[in-house]
């Protein structure tokens, strides 16, 4: 135990400490001029925009104290904004070629050829890129502390803001490096990974100003406020002293945010980990389960959040849902599962072309539910989903005292049957194309094609779906019960969800039949005797 | 010692390596034979744990590459038909990353890197960066590289491609002295009189399957059970070509240009010599004598079609 434990200790040691890959691209990057060249330019470009901010705020003469504090508060707000810029521009852009150009250059062979793990190697790729950004946001230190000096804020915010915006660097960071491991081309991976920024970070800004603006306008108490309002950053500096009330305890958002960046940082390498790591790698392990009990707490966290009065800012408590309806909260729970879409087709499809586990093994094996092999998919997939509205009906118990009602089973298994339905497509298209790649994408596009595209063209074909209408093309839409509530939505829902797991059926059955047909012929042609010369 | 049992690697209904198996000892340099898409480089990658057998497995000194790969790769040092080296990076750097992802202690590296570049004669520059240096010198420092661990098995792909005939010859001597040194070595090559130089051991592959292996006189030897004789007369061929016929030992002859005659012969040296001495006595007007031994290019010709996966 002890023996395991030093062991673990000196593993973990070399990873996070002297990682001799974080150590070869802390050479290069501080190499030469360039380094100063380029932190000199961006010292000039901040201090430049800074002084600009500031005359603009303090010029007009004849302005009272609280006018000039307001004008000094808004000058570091805006400084912690342009460092928040540059935190979303500069953590994906450096880390998003780090792993792909060693691929290209094919100089990571020579490192996994050497005794390295997955973990040991992206850990130093991610340590050399947060710390160049860290190194940015440290530079600009003075001019944020003339922030303090002058009176805008004080030590306090600008050192919860920092905390902040490195850990929104690091998640950008992390989610960079997937990126860079998951694309074949440096191109892609920073489309990909700017892509990603610019998602997260509309969806971070208008959450946050969201809440945000209820405290501005006197709804909230004192700086009380969702967790999500630090997660964007360009409110920092506002968000910087929020707090959530747990089990009655104030918990600064900061902390909270600490806590979640690290997970989703440790999500995103365990993706990238899985990635490089061979058969049976511990880190494709480790992302399943990662995966499960992600999906477990958020959906918990959700059905919770829409228990009677739990929502809320400050004194405000917003509405919650009714769990004796539950037609509406078993379609928020399913709603809840959407990005499956994204990683369905890592889990349904297999090819003939690849590596061990990626060829099939069977068709559904509870018992390589966590290794990443196809055998595995359908227990994954299910396991991901009982997890959810697992998760989901425990966090509404504990909100409310109660179970939803029978709608909110229909809908349950509803959605299991439509992600059961895309998982058997993957399989029948991998039986037929022998590709990993081409069916990976052919899935993801019958998914658009199926799900996505029919929506503008019924909205415009066949109006609003009413609670009068008999039969339209919303009866033909595959998530129609998802986007509309009607009376009779119970019959529509389970006819649904028996017709997709009948085609599910069908699909599974061709798509075996065909694959052992295929490795028959593997087999064939491999006991042919070859004739040497 | 490394034992390759049954390895065999398979993309779709392609079969790279049909199952090869052989063995090899400490000291051996292996000479890996065969068409580009035959074969090697999957069998190389799949040693060095970068590619997974689809069935069979390879053994170094008790660490199976599928069960214990991390045990592997800390006795191998590969060595690709590609550079992967990083811009900006001095020689001693590059070393020095490879020497801490292979676990030489902090204290010993320095001296580590000293002594790989004193064997693959960089030491004059051990400051320079490695983008500024002649392929040849790169490729040494490849070697270098697979170095500083001490590895009991070398994985060469290639080594000498694109190298000019003197960085060619300073690497046949650089292998053959890691071969004295006891190292198990694995060159694969296009260059066939070169492996037969410094090669003990040689391996054809073709179409993913190992057609021949085994000692470079063995090979030859099996391909070439006789003994074959150049003889270049000034007169008369057909009369001479009438006499050998009927000589001891003689299995076949005939005349295969103007004045030269191919003989096909059964007997030893000695039978050679009195053969020699025969034919002089018979009057035949000898210009050149010579035994026409078959190479390993004749036999690498031989076995193989060409034929590509």
């Amino acid at each position: 135990m002890g023996a395991a434990f030093a062991n673990w200790l000196a593993d973990n040691r070399d990873v996070y400490i002297g990682n001799a890959t974080a150590v070869r691209d802390f050479r290069i990057q501080l190499r030469g001029n360039r380094s100063v060249l380029l932190f000199g330019i961006y010292l000039f470009v901040l201090i430049g925009v800074a002084v600009v901010i500031y005359s603009a705020s303090t010029g007009m003469v004849g302005g009272t104290i609280v006018d000039a504090q307001a004008h000094l508060k808004s000058f570091y707000q805006v400084t912690m904004g342009l460092l928040g810029l540059t935190v979303c521009v500069v953590a994906p852009g450096l880390t998003a070629t780090t792993i792909v150009m060693e691929r290209q250059r094919q100089s990571i062979d020579l490192v996994f050829s050497a005794p390295v793990t997955p973990k040991y190697y992206l850990v130093g790729k991610m340590i050399s890129s947060f710390r160049y950004t860290w190194m940015l946001l440290v530079l600009a230190l003075p001019v944020t502390a003339a922030s303090v000096v002058l009176g805008g804020a004080s030590w306090s915010d600008v050192l919860v803001s920092y905390i902040l915006l490195s850990l929104q660097g690091l998640m950008l960071t992390s989610f960079a490096l997937l990126m860079s491991t998951v694309s074949p081309k440096p191109v892609g991976a920073i489309i990909w990974s700017y892509t990603g920024a610019i998602l997260y970070n509309g969806a971070a800004f208008a959450g946050a100003q969201a809440a945000l603006g209820i405290l501005r306008f006197g709804h909230g108490a004192g700086s009380e406020a969702p967790f999500f309002v630090v997660l964007s950053p360009w409110t920092v500096s506002e968000a910087a002293r929020t707090y959530t009330v747990i089990g009655g305890h104030h918990v600064a958002n900061w902390l909270i945010m600490f806590v979640v960046s690290l997970l989703i940082a440790k999500i995103c390498l365990l993706g990238a980990g899985s990635i490089l790591s061979p058969s049976g790698g511990k880190e494709v392990v480790g992302l399943r389960l990662h995966g499960l009990l992600y999906t477990l707490v958020i959906s918990g966290l959700v059905g919770w959040a829409l228990g009677p009065g739990v929502l809320h800012v400050g004194t405000t408590r917003f509405a919650s849902i009714d769990l004796s309806s539950s037609g509406l909260y078993g379609i928020l729970a399913s709603w809840l599962s959407a990005p499956l879409f994204t990683f369905l087709p890592f889990i349904a499809c297999y090819g003939f072309d690849r590596e061990l586990r990626y060829r099939p093994n069977g068709t559904c094996k509870p018992l390589k539910v966590l290794d990443g092999t196809p055998g595995g998919g359908l227990p994954f997939l299910l396991a991901i989903m009982g997890c959810l509205y697992g998760g989901y009906v425990f966090g509404g118990w504990n909100a409310v005292g109660n179970v939803p009602g029978y709608q909110f089973w229909e809908f349950a298994f509803y959605t299991t049957s439509f992600w059961v339905m895309f998982w058997s497509m993957g399989r029948a298209l991998s039986a037929f194309c022998s590709g990993l790649k081409t069916v990976r994408t052919l899935l993801l596009s019958a998914f658009i094609f199926i799900v996505v595209l029919p929506f503008p063209f019924i909205v415009a074909v066949a109006g609003v779906e009413s609670e009068t209408s008999q039969f339209n093309l919303w009866d033909l839409y595959v998530i129609s019960p998802l986007i509309g509530h009607r009376s009779d939505s119970g019959v529509r829902t389970m006819t649904l969800g028996f017709l997709m797991l009948g085609l599910s059926l069908l699909m599974v059955g061709i798509g075996d039949a065909k694959t052992k047909q295929k490795l028959s012929g593997v087999r064939n042609y491999d006991e042919q005797p070859y004739q040497a010369a | 010692m490394l034992e390759v049992r049954n390895l065999r690697k398979e993309y779709g209904g392609l079969t790279a390596v049909q199952g090869i198996s052989f063995n090899l000892h400490p000291g051996d340099i292996f000479g890996f034979i065969g068409s580009n898409g035959a074969g090697k480089t999957t069998t190389i990658r799949m040693l060095a744990t970068l590619l997974e057998p689809t069935a069979g497995t390879a053994v170094l000194n008790d660490s199976d590459i599928r069960i214990d790969p991390m045990g592997v790769r800390r006795m191998i040092g590969y060595m690709p038909d590609f550079f992967g080296l990083y811009d900006d990076v001095k020689v001693w750097e590059y070393l020095d990353f490879f020497a801490a992802i292979y676990r030489v202690p902090n204290r010993q590296r320095a001296d580590v890197i000293d002594s790989v570049l004193e064997l693959t004669n960089l030491t004059l520059k051990k400051d320079a960066f490695v983008q500024s240096l002649s392929r040849g010198m790169q490729q040494r420092l490849c070697l270098a590289r697979c170095l500083v661990h001490d590895p009991a098995l070398l994985l060469l792909d290639e080594p000498a491609s694109g190298l000019d005939p003197r960085a060619r010859a300073e690497l046949k001597e650089l292998i053959a002295e890691l071969g004295r040194m006891g190292k198990i070595v694995i060159v694969s090559s296009h260059i066939l009189p070169e492996l037969a130089d410094f090669c003990n051991t040689v391996g054809i592959i073709e179409r993913g399957e190992l057609l021949a292996f085994g000692p470079v006189s063995k090979i030859v030897g099996e391909m070439q059970p006789h003994r074959v004789l150049a003889i270049q007369v000034l007169r008369d061929v057909e009369a001479v070509v009438r006499q050998v016929a009927n000589m001891p030992h003689v299995i076949s002859a005939a005349a295969v240009s103007e004045g030269d005659v191919r003989v096909e012969f059964s007997g030893d040296i000695e039978a050679q010599v009195e053969f020699l001495a025969a034919l002089v006595a018979k009057g035949a007007t000898v210009a050149t004598f010579r035994e026409d031994s078959a190479d390993l290019e004749d036999v690498f010709l031989k076995l193989t079609t060409g034929a590509l996966n």
